[in-house]
């Protein structure tokens, strides 16, 4: 118990400590609009996370809050990707029309199945396909505009790093995570918290090369 | 039991974020790899595309440099010996003061040597700067070079404006389409052997394409290319170099079956916008 404590309390300090890096960087998080935008998942993260646990701690049932804070979370990153990916109007509506449909896909998913009652893995199954898909069609826009010398300068790619490795490697612990009980005995989510700490340093790093490039 | 089904969901778990995990780090892994070796192919490409431009523009100093000493030679050999001649009858003069039949025939000798200076002069401006091309423009001046050339009755060369557009390059622009205009014609006259040229002028799209057709010994892109390779091909460098300045194109066709052509392609300025 005192472990996953520990790996959640890890979590929770990287987020905050991303939005304080955030908060440093704020004059280039008005420059580039996609920033914007993840900053802005960032503090709607830790909001639920916090809440979460207020909630859990008084005995409150919290998981219409995760589910919803997934809906949230995929339409930012949607948001992140048109943003990122700077295509031409025509681009940019068909790229919409695809996230929109996905979106009202989950929605609609989340509205027929027990939206408050359990952890929704369909939902988020979909969502880390149309994630993982969306950050590896960046790294293609990437290698085409070739604007860095080296990835490791261009803060985008440590950011898309991030969600790569975060959905990906969370995928499984996400379709599974209906089993409620076996979860919660093995520890599994041990697992995504320590990815999640992952995905937040690589986002903190991505924060901070912005402000030099 | 109950144990044995979450030993089974953790390791299909444990196992598919291993592999997730792993196939995320080989693209994130193959990404960067890739960038690299992008990287270092584009900067040899613009390396080389650096040394071709350099390579230009030391050859248009070089055709530059030529045609300078060519101005040079002319005015040494042809104006230079006139005013020797007339420095000559100018001291014969002074000698023969009296002897107003002398003086008589070196008059009339001053007035044909003034008239041979006045049209070595026209020559030389001319060789230097049309002024047709200054003040009519391209098409008259290219015109103008196919009625010279035909006037020598050594080739027929024949014009044909099938413009629909107005064509009215800069001027700067005009005056190195007119050179390598000449050059061309002046190679196909010396190298190709040809009887008879044709010129015409027609629009594609919004470009103009200027072609000289021949019936003498005509090249291809492979044969510029070698002759510019074996540092043959100075004229050729130098109509390449000049249309590049005014990013306009050039291909050289030498098929069996029809006659010769060298085509330029010059680029109107709302194309490239």
């Amino acid at each position: 118990m005192n472990e996953i404590i520990n790996f959640y309390t890890i979590l929770l300090a990287s987020s905050i400590l991303i939005i304080l890096v955030g908060i440093i960087n704020f004059k280039t998080l008005k420059r580039s609009w996609p920033l914007g935008v993840l900053f802005i998942l960032f503090i709607v993260s830790v909001t639920s996370d916090i809440a979460g646990t207020a909630m859990q701690n008084r005995g409150i049932h919290n998981l219409w809050l995760y589910n919803l804070y997934n809906l949230i979370e995929y339409s930012l990153l949607a948001i992140f990707f048109i943003l990122l990916f700077q295509f031409k109007r025509q681009g940019q509506i068909i790229s919409s029309i695809v996230y929109l449909t996905i979106l009202t896909l989950m929605i609609f998913i989340s509205v027929s199945q027990s939206f408050t009652e359990h952890f929704n893995s369909t939902l988020m199954g979909l969502q880390s396909i149309v994630l993982i898909c969306s950050s590896v069609l960046y790294f293609r826009v990437m290698l085409n505009n070739l604007e860095f010398e080296t990835p490791w300068s261009n803060p985008f790619f440590w950011i898309n790093s991030a969600i790569l490795i975060y959905f990906s490697g969370c995928f499984f612990i996400f379709i599974f995570s209906d089993y409620r009980d076996v979860t919660r005995t093995i520890k599994i989510w041990d697992i995504h918290n320590i990815i999640h700490i992952i995905y937040n340093l690589l986002i903190l790093i991505g924060f901070w090369k912005a402000r030099k490039a | 039991m109950e144990s044995a089904q979450s030993l089974d969901i953790f390791s299909i778990v444990a196992i598919g974020c291993s592999a997730m995990l792993l196939l995320a780090g080989f693209i994130i892994f193959f990404v960067v790899l890739y960038q690299k070796k992008a990287i270092i192919q584009r900067n040899e490409v613009e390396a080389l595309n650096a040394q071709h431009q350099r390579d230009l523009l030391q050859k248009t100093i070089e055709v530059e440099e030529k045609e300078r000493e060519s101005v040079a030679k002319n005015i040494h050999d042809d104006l230079g010996a006139l005013i020797s001649i007339l420095r000559l009858n100018n001291s014969r003069t002074a000698k023969n003061i009296d002897d107003k039949a002398v003086l008589e025939k070196i008059l009339e000798s001053n007035k044909i040597i003034l008239n041979k200076t006045s049209e070595s002069v026209r020559s030389i401006s001319k060789k230097l700067a049309s002024p047709t091309l200054i003040k009519l423009g391209y098409v008259k001046a290219l015109k103008e070079i196919c009625s010279s050339f035909n006037q020598t009755g050594e080739i027929a060369m024949h014009f044909n404006d099938l413009m629909t557009q107005n064509f009215k390059p800069s001027a700067q622009k005009a005056s190195q389409l007119y050179r390598a205009s000449q050059e061309i014609i002046n190679n196909i006259i010396k190298h190709a052997a040809a009887t008879e040229i044709n010129v015409s002028l027609s629009n594609e799209g919004s470009s103009t394409i200027i072609k000289f057709e021949h019936d003498g010994a005509g090249i291809n892109e492979a044969n510029v290319v070698d002759l510019i390779r074996q540092d043959k091909g100075l004229g050729l460098t130098s109509i390449q170099s000049r249309l590049s300045i005014i990013e306009a194109k050039i291909e050289y066709r030498a098929p069996v079956a029809v006659n010769p052509s060298i085509t330029i392609t010059y680029f109107n300025d709302e194309t490239k916008d």
